[in-house]
């Protein structure tokens, strides 16, 4: 019998047509099966993506899928959008403004090494001058100035070593910048804080501390999406919708330890972990942020984690990190949605920034 | 590992049509109730919903205090959608359980009030309600309709 046109066509859109369309899909998947393979051994971990891990930091995180290659200032795009800004600005309806950061002292606690040292060279620095005799005053300050403090982590804080100890062609940083291309001693190249926008946020506290009837969660607890629920329906907030951009500030009640006990500080902390940390970059936040160092659970209640909601949320999706917030005046007011202000010092190369974060309701 | 894939696949989807975040629901149905002469025992669980905007019927999780003839929802100094329904028409519904109450809410603004709510809200659930002005706190006094 002799097939028509149309006979042929059938055929082909019966039978050919998924087997063929089944065969893209395997030899898509060959490949990323193949990469797991190497990496089986991590398969099921909760920092992991699904049940497969391609490297620690693979190729499919580049170039950013809404801010594209090359970009250089990750979430805080979304303050260049005017209806993100809106928003923000929609949340002001009483005048109030209050700062969410701690001061700088040389007292206040540090990570690792780190030094604060101000000084007033003179004291007074110059002067006096002119018949009026006008003096005056500078500072010196030694530290690591993106670091300490209330700081605010930029997207070239944090990378991932893929390949072999010190190599830094495989040293890789949000949008795939490459440590070869990007370290510098007098600054970083590529993903400097100047990069960055400035901040116009709806924010939102979520007041976990209060929601578990606690002064302060333990070091290592992870804040769960229980937790934020729990959060929520006490705040009177459970159709809390979050929006792109949004600033999540989450309050642990670790800020208690600030200066009055800095080794308990710096020793761990509560935070979230990675369940918390999908929502969050599935939502698209702008910044997340609390009032402890690292934001994330430390030490994570998996070993080898190390900082992997950091890789998640600043490498792998380029939202920024606002961290050692002051947040008990906020929650003690009973203020949970405001608007969220903060510019990151545009130091040229710097990795984060110290400054004054600050909201309005 | 193709199985492990389909399980992540098939919890996933189930996972994204459960209770999650935002929780906000339409119209509450349940068994009605009268509002009871004390509403201790009836306001007891953490979590109830309550339903505003009667024309276009909107629900929401609170936490509750039950003092005697008083019933309270707190929302902090948060303006929250469900506050704004409130001051358009103050007539709600609660469901406790499935008990389901219909009731007018009222802004409390007694600091005296605020401290008999804040003292049953400590030993309901550990804490006091995190608000330093009565003024800036929306707090409802819930009550049988007229």
């Amino acid at each position: 019998m002799k097939r028509t046109g149309e006979d042929s066509s059938m055929v082909f859109r019966t039978y050919l047509a998924p087997v063929g369309l089944l065969a893209i899909l395997v030899s898509l998947a060959l490949p990323a099966i193949a990469d797991c393979d190497a990496y089986s051994e991590l398969h099921g971990k909760a920092w992991v993506d699904g049940d497969c891990m391609e490297t620690p930091l693979g190729d499919r995180w580049w170039p950013h899928p809404r801010w594209g290659a090359g970009d250089e200032a990750g979430s805080t795009n979304w303050y260049t959008q005017p209806e993100v800004v809106q928003r923000a600005l929609q949340q002001i309806e009483k005048g109030r403004v209050l700062k969410i950061g701690h001061g700088y002292e040389a007292a206040m606690p540090l990570f690792g090494s780190r030094q604060f040292t101000l000084r007033i060279p003179g004291a007074p620095t110059g002067g006096v001058l002119g018949e009026n005799r006008v003096i005056y005053m500078d500072e010196f300050l030694a530290t690591e100035v993106g670091q300490v403090g209330t700081q605010f982590d930029g997207l070239g804080h944090i990378g991932v070593a893929v390949g072999s100890d010190g190599d830094k062609a495989e040293m890789r940083f949000y949008n795939g910048f490459r440590g070869q291309e990007m370290l510098d001693p007098y600054g970083l190249k590529r993903l400097g804080t100047e990069k960055l926008h400035p901040i116009v946020a709806r924010g939102v506290l979520i007041d976990v501390a209060a929601a578990r009837s606690v002064d302060a969660m333990e070091a290592g607890q992870v804040i769960t999406m229980a937790d934020v629920r729990r959060a929520l329906e006490r705040q009177g907030m459970s159709d809390f919708e979050l929006q792109p951009g949004d600033a999540v500030l989450f309050r642990t009640g670790w800020e208690r330890y600030w200066i009055t006990d800095n080794d308990k500080y710096n020793d761990g902390c509560p935070g979230i972990g990675m369940e918390v940390a999908r929502w969050l970059a599935e939502n698209e936040v702008g910044v997340t942020g609390a009032d402890n160092w690292p934001v994330e659970a430390v030490p994570n209640p998996d070993p080898d984690c190390a900082f992997c909601v950091h890789t998640f949320l600043q490498t792998r999706h380029g939202i920024v990190n606002q961290e050692n917030l002051s947040l008990a005046t906020l929650a003690a007011k009973g203020v949970y949605q405001f608007a969220y202000f903060y510019t990151p010092a545009p130091i040229r190369g710097a990795t984060g920034s110290i400054g004054s974060p600050t909201v309005m309701w | 590992m193709r199985m492990n894939r389909v399980s992540l696949i098939t919890a996933v989807l189930l996972c994204g049509c459960s209770d999650v975040i935002p929780f906000s629901g339409g119209v509450l149905t349940g068994t009605p109730a009268a509002a009871p002469a004390d509403w201790t025992e009836a306001a007891r669980p953490d979590v109830v919903q309550l339903e505003t905007r009667p024309g276009d019927p909107y629900s929401v999780k609170l936490w509750v205090i039950g003092l005697g003839p008083a019933l309270y929802v707190h929302a902090g100094a948060n303006r929250a959608t469900w506050v704004e329904h409130i001051d358009d028409n103050p007539d709600v519904r609660l469901l406790i359980g499935d008990a389901l109450y219909e009731l007018r809410a009222i802004r409390v603004n007694d600091p005296q009030e605020f401290e008999a709510f804040s003292n049953a809200y400590e030993i309901k659930y550990g804490r006091r309600p995190r608000n330093e002005n009565v003024a800036e706190a929306y707090l409802f006094r819930l009550e049988a309709r007229g």
